[in-house]
C-alpha cells in the first residue's frame, strides 16, 4: 500500500476558461481523515471529482494509490470508494437493486455492515429511493462507498441538504465508521464541527487555491492574529511574510499569518518600530480569514 | 473481477434503475396491428413516426445525465457518477447499456417479425401506379392480382409482412446504432441538450416533411424499403457492421469522456 494513496501535484483545472483549481499540491498519509474545509464554488468537488476520475486535470498530476484515476479500471476501483454530493441515481429503483449492485460488484462487500445499517435506519429493501428520506438516502450513498472496505474513501459533503437534526444523526455515524475503517478518508464539507471532530489533517480551499494543508493542531498553533501598532513611522505598506490577509487603517494593521515563517511577530514590530497583540485563533477564525477575498 | 460478471450486474442493474423504459416496447409494436389485420393500403405499412421513440430511449439509458438540470438536487444526476465510480471497466459499462438498449429497442421489431410468419404472405392495395411498378420491378414474386376488373390495384408479395417487419427491424437496428454514436458524439458539447431536442424533432417530422415535399413520386421510405428488398443481405451486413464498428467507437469515445 502507498504511503500517500491520494496525491495531488500541480493540479490545475479550468470550465469555460474560468480557473477552478490553481496549481494545487497535496499529499495526504495513509490510514489518515483529511478534512477538506471551502466555501461553496470554493473548488473542493472539482477536487474530489479529479480524484474519483470523473474529470481530469487540465495540467498537473492526480494519483489515486500511485494510479491516475480517470484511467483506472474495475480491479483499482474495488479499493476506492466514492460517495457523491448528488442524488445516488434513478429515484425510482429500489434499494435491493442497488445493494445487489454492489453485492455483485465487490468481492469485498461488507454484508454484515450493510444489514446493520439498513436495519438501524429502517430502510427496507423493497422501497424505492424515492420514498426513503433525504438523510436515508446519504446513508444509502455511503453505505455504497464504504460497503465495499475500499482503501480509499472520498466523500463529497457527506451531510448535504440535510437538516440540522438528520445531519447530525447521519454525520455522527458516518464519522464514526470512516474513524474505524482504517482507511484513507478526504471528506469534503463547510461545517467546522465536522471537521473538528474527527480530521487528522485539514485543507482549506479559496478560489481554487489551497491555501493551508497540514494537521489541526499544528494549523491552530501556527497561525495567529497579530494587531500592530503604535507605528513611529506610520503604517508600513509592506505585508508580513507569511500573512495571509492584511487590513490596514490610518495607524495599524491588522495582519493573519503564520508565525513560523519567516520573521516572527516581535521581529516585525521591532523592525517596524511599533508595539503588538497577537491572539491565537480558532478553526472558525482561520477559515474565515482563509477563505476571504 | 471477470468482464462477464461485471456486465451480467450491470444488466440486471440496468434493468431495475429505470422501469419507465418497458413502456417503450410497446409503442414500438405499432406494425403488428397491420401485420395482423391486414393494411388498408401500402403506405400504411411504413409507419415511421414512433421512429424518434428509439433516440429518446438510446438518451435515456446511455446518457440520462443529458437530461439533468442541476447539481445539487437529489434526483437530477440519474446516477452516472454513481455508476461510472463503481467497481466496473468503462468498455463493459457502454456494452452493458447498449446491450441493454437493443434489447429494449429491439424487442419489439423482433416479435413483430415473429409475428409476422404467423400470414407471411402480403396482399395489399397499392393506388398509386408509380409505387406499384416499382413494387412489381424491385420485389422478387410480387404480382397484380386479377380483378374481375381490368385495372386491378391489388398486389399480391409472397413472404411481403415478413419482408415488412424485416424493414422495420432493420430500420430501428440502423436509427439505435446511429442513435448510440450520436448520443456519444455530442456527450462533450456544451449545447449538447439543445443537439439532442434538434434531432428528436427532426426525426419525428422529418418523413412527414419530406413526403409532403416529393409530390407524386416514390416516397424516400417505400423507396429505400424496395433498395432493402432487393438487396437485403448487403443491408444486414452493413447494418450488423455499423453496430460492431460503432460498438467499438463508443467504448473508445466513452473511455475519454468526462463525467
Amino acid at each position: 500500500m502507498s504511503e500517500t494513496p491520494i496525491q495531488i501535484l500541480n493540479a490545475s483545472r479550468s470550465f469555460d476558461g474560468v480557473p477552478v483549481i490553481r496549481a494545487m499540491s497535496v499529499s495526504i498519509k495513509a490510514g489518515s481523515i483529511y478534512g477538506f474545509l471551502g466555501r461553496n464554488g470554493s473548488g473542493k468537488t472539482t477536487t474530489i471529482r479529479m480524484l474519483a476520475g470523473l474529470i481530469r486535470p487540465d495540467a498537473g498530476t492526480v494519483r489515486i494509490s500511485g494510479n491516475d484515476p480517470f484511467s483506472i479500471g474495475a480491479e483499482e476501483r474495488q479499493r476506492l470508494g466514492y460517495m457523491s454530493e448528488r442524488g445516488l441515481v434513478n429515484p425510482l429503483i429500489r434499494v435491493k437493486a442497488v445493494l445487489r449492485l454492489g453485492r455483485d460488484l465487490y468481492p469485498s462487500w461488507n454484508s454484515e455492515l450493510v444489514e446493520a445499517l439498513v436495519l438501524k435506519y429502517g430502510i427496507s429493501p423493497q422501497q424505492r429511493l424515492t420514498a426513503l428520506s433525504q438523510g436515508n438516502q446519504r446513508i444509502l450513498g455511503f453505505i455504497m462507498a464504504i460497503a465495499p472496505r475500499p482503501s480509499v474513501l472520498l466523500l463529497d459533503e457527506p451531510a448535504a441538504n440535510l437538516d440540522v437534526v438528520a445531519r447530525r444523526e447521519v454525520l455522527d455515524d458516518i464519522l464514526e465508521l470512516i474513524r474505524d475503517c482504517g482507511c484513507t478518508v478526504l471528506f469534503s464539507t463547510h461545517i467546522l464541527s465536522d471537521v473538528e471532530r474527527v480530521a487528522d489533517e485539514i485543507g482549506i480551499l479559496a478560489n481554487g487555491t489551497l491555501r493551508v494543508s497540514e494537521p489541526l493542531d499544528s494549523l491552530k498553533d501556527s497561525i495567529r492574529q497579530v494587531r500592530f501598532f503604535g507605528f513611529k513611522g506610520g503604517v508600513p505598506n509592506a505585508d508580513a511574510p507569511g500573512s495571509f490577509r492584511t487590513v490596514r487603517s490610518k495607524d495599524e494593521m491588522t495582519v493573519t499569518m503564520r508565525i513560523n515563517s519567516g520573521a516572527t511577530p516581535e521581529e516585525l514590530a521591532s523592525r517596524w518600530s511599533c508595539q503588538l497583540e497577537s491572539r491565537a485563533l480558532n478553526l472558525e477564525d482561520i477559515f474565515v480569514e482563509l477563505s476571504r477575498n | 473481477m471477470n468482464l462477464s460478471k461485471q456486465f451480467w450486474a450491470l444488466i440486471r442493474y440496468q434493468a431495475a434503475v429505470s422501469p419507465v423504459v418497458w413502456v417503450f416496447p410497446l409503442s414500438f409494436c405499432a406494425p403488428l396491428i397491420f401485420i395482423w389485420r391486414g393494411a388498408p393500403s401500402f403506405s400504411m405499412l411504413f409507419f415511421t413516426q414512433n421512429l424518434f421513440l428509439v433516440v429518446l430511449l438510446g438518451a435515456l439509458l446511455l446518457a440520462p445525465e443529458m437530461f439533468s438540470q442541476s447539481s445539487t438536487n437529489q434526483t437530477v444526476g440519474l446516477g452516472a457518477e454513481f455508476i461510472r465510480t463503481r467497481a466496473v471497466d468503462k468498455s463493459v459499462l457502454v456494452r452493458a447499456k447498449a446491450a441493454f438498449f437493443f434489447i429494449v429497442g429491439m424487442v419489439a421489431p423482433v416479435g413483430v417479425l415473429l409475428a409476422s410468419l404467423r400470414s407471411p404472405d402480403l396482399r395489399v392495395a397499392i393506388y398509386s401506379r408509380v409505387i406499384r411498378l416499382e413494387c412489381l420491378r424491385c420485389i422478387p414474386g410480387s404480382a397484380l392480382v386479377s380483378d374481375s376488373g381490368a385495372h386491378s390495384n391489388l398486389v399480391s408479395i409472397p413472404l411481403g409482412n415478413v419482408l415488412i417487419a424485416a424493414w422495420h427491424a432493420w430500420q430501428f437496428l440502423a436509427l439505435a446504432v446511429a442513435v448510440q454514436v450520436f448520443v456519444y458524439l455530442i456527450y462533450p458539447c456544451k449545447h449538447r441538450r439543445f443537439l439532442f431536442w434538434a434531432v428528436i424533432i427532426l426525426v419525428s417530422l422529418g418523413p412527414a416533411i419530406g413526403s409532403l415535399l416529393q409530390g407524386n413520386t416514390v416516397p424516400w421510405d417505400e423507396r429505400l424499403f424496395f433498395y432493402f428488398a432487393a438487396h437485403q443481405a448487403v443491408a444486414w451486413i452493413a447494418a450488423l457492421g455499423a453496430l460492431v464498428l460503432g460498438q467499438a467507437w463508443c467504448e473508445h469515445r466513452y473511455a475519454q469522456l468526462e463525467q
